[in-house]
């Protein structure tokens, strides 16, 4: 009987340790990033390697790039992947981030409906286009959620001279939604949509829409990777935030990102 | 396609029944999620599209829609391939509702041609979606319900011939379900053809005319209503319906 006692007790005790060291030894961050970068499935792509090689469990928190820089901000996230370099900088400068980092690119494109009303297909480059919108107040969904995305669109607006396009109520239209839900609605309702490449090319429901245009020249997309300031944030897990951007940055990182593609078309570049 | 062009053609539009799907099948990523289906649906009655999660309810949906295109096989329209006008004639309701940052009544106005449109007329949809006191709020502050009724709003207000629902009462309260399935019920009567996707099996006793049972991608039934509730089905369907398919 007491040698099935000790038995009982010693198994117990096993598995007890077994159970608690595996809570213990497994690291987790979070990182903040955009909705195109998880809608695109890049994520669900490259984490799964990272946490291979490090044991260190990724969970990512996908929103517009300006609600993604004022979660890190309040300190809600252990690391930022958006694609904003003047805000990310601006974020580095203003003593939030340590460094940053250019990570990865690709480009934005003008999709629209294959009829394209205002004829935006001859435009030399996305200004003209832009301008060839305005000319013939041709329906546009902008996501209208202080997305990366949406920055650029705004700019590409500043530069035709087109300012605040929300106020004119005839033709500009914003969803206020990620990548995806915007380009449903922009399917749905025949409006040109500025988005990112590779949301586009895992975007199923493509229905008549197209690339009307690209401009590799105008249209770069750079996405950074900023670790946050230790001083300021010091609870949290700084050690596995370098750890995934060290390995993002590193050669096997970098040939993963450059891997990563959707029917068969590569979705992300490195330097 | 210019606004002159669409008020002729809203005044005129074809017919776009049958819809036959044939040979159809969809890969995605190296997967066949759609195999190789044959099928016919006429514009009379309420069809569900049933099945269980991950079956190809969804899919099946966006390809009878147009917003998928089909990796082998074609589907057609009244013996037509999907043109402008043939969209023009559908609406969708998505299971989450995806609204412009504006006004209920603006987002509303945004579908209606321009011609067409008058306060009038925004006023009566938002009256049958239960949202006229609300045309003036931003629409983001609706709650889900509300959304998803103004989402409907938005789809019915260009009275499509072709409407399709994609689990839209699937986040929402029972007497918002009611509401909503009431709308449907009595839009299916009045000329429009609803197609609806639901896992819910209450659901579709109540408004299916006609069910298509999807599993695994496949159809394995397309009959009507009380025969397949009353088991006089497939084996699969059966199943189904005693609970017993899991993905």
């Amino acid at each position: 009987m007491k040698k099935y006692l000790y038995f009982v007790f010693f198994m117990a005790t096993l598995l007890y340790i077994i159970f608690t060291s595996t809570d213990d030894e497994q690291d987790n961050i979070i990182l903040q990033a955009t909705t195109s970068t998880d809608n695109s499935g890049f994520f669900s792509y490259i984490l799964p390697l990272f946490e291979q090689d490090t044991s260190i469990r990724v969970d990512v928190v996908a929103v517009g790039t300006g609600q993604a820089i004022k979660n890190a901000k309040n300190g809600d996230g252990d690391l930022l992947l958006v694609h904003e370099k003047e805000l990310e900088e601006q974020f580095v400068a203003d003593g939030y981030g340590s460094k940053r980092f250019d990570l990865m690119f690709n480009d934005f494109i003008l999709i629209g409906p294959v009829d394209d009303p205002a004829n935006v297909g001859d435009a030399d480059n996305i200004y003209k286009a832009f301008e060839k919108i305005y000319e013939k107040r041709a329906r546009f969904l902008s996501r209208g959620d202080n997305s990366g995305t949406h920055i650029k669109e705004l700019k590409i607006w500043n530069e035709v001279e087109v300012y605040n396009p929300s106020i004119d109520q005839e033709w500009y239209f914003e969803s206020g939604s990620g990548m995806g839900a915007t380009l449903n609605m922009s399917v749905q309702d025949s409006a040109y949509t500025l988005c990112d490449r590779s949301t586009w090319i895992s975007f199923k429901n493509k229905s008549n829409h197209t690339i009307l245009l690209a401009d590799r020249i105008n249209l770069i997309n750079n996405y950074g990777i900023v670790l946050l300031n230790e001083e300021k944030y010091p609870k949290l897990n700084h050690n596995g935030a370098k750890k995934l951007a060290e390995w993002l940055l590193s050669k096997k990182g970098q040939k993963a990102i450059e891997g990563f593609k959707v029917n068969n078309q590569q979705m992300f570049f490195t330097q | 396609m210019n606004r002159n062009d669409e008020n002729k053609f809203l005044t005129a539009s074809q017919d776009i029944f049958p819809i036959s799907m044939v040979n159809v099948t969809l890969n995605i990523d190296n997967k066949q999620l759609i195999c190789n289906t044959n099928m016919s649906i006429n514009n009379d009655g309420l069809t569900v599209l049933m099945g269980s999660n991950g079956s190809g309810k969804t899919l099946m949906l966006k390809l009878l829609h147009g917003l998928i295109i089909p990796s082998t096989g074609y589907i057609l329209w009244n013996n037509q391939k999907l043109n402008h006008q043939i969209k023009l004639q559908q609406s969708m309701v998505f299971q989450t509702p995806v609204l412009l940052k504006r006004s209920v009544g603006d987002n509303i106005s945004f579908v209606l041609n321009r011609k067409m449109r008058s306060n009038y007329q925004i006023d009566d949809i938002l009256e049958k979606v239960h949202l006229l006191e609300f045309k003036n709020r931003a629409a983001r502050l609706l709650s889900a319900g509300e959304k998803q009724r103004l989402a409907l709003g938005r789809a019915l207000a260009i009275k499509p011939k072709l409407l399709f629902l994609d689990e839209p009462t699937s986040n929402l309260d029972p007497s918002t379900t009611k509401f909503v399935e009431d709308i449907i019920k009595e839009v299916s009567k009045n000329k429009t053809k609803v197609i609806f996707v639901t896992h819910d099996m209450h659901q579709a006793k109540r408004i299916a005319d006609d069910i298509i049972f999807i599993d695994k991608g496949m159809v394995i039934e397309h009959t009507d209503s009380s025969d397949f509730f009353n088991l006089k089905n497939s084996v699969k369907a059966k199943s189904y319906l005693a609970g017993k398919i899991f993905l």
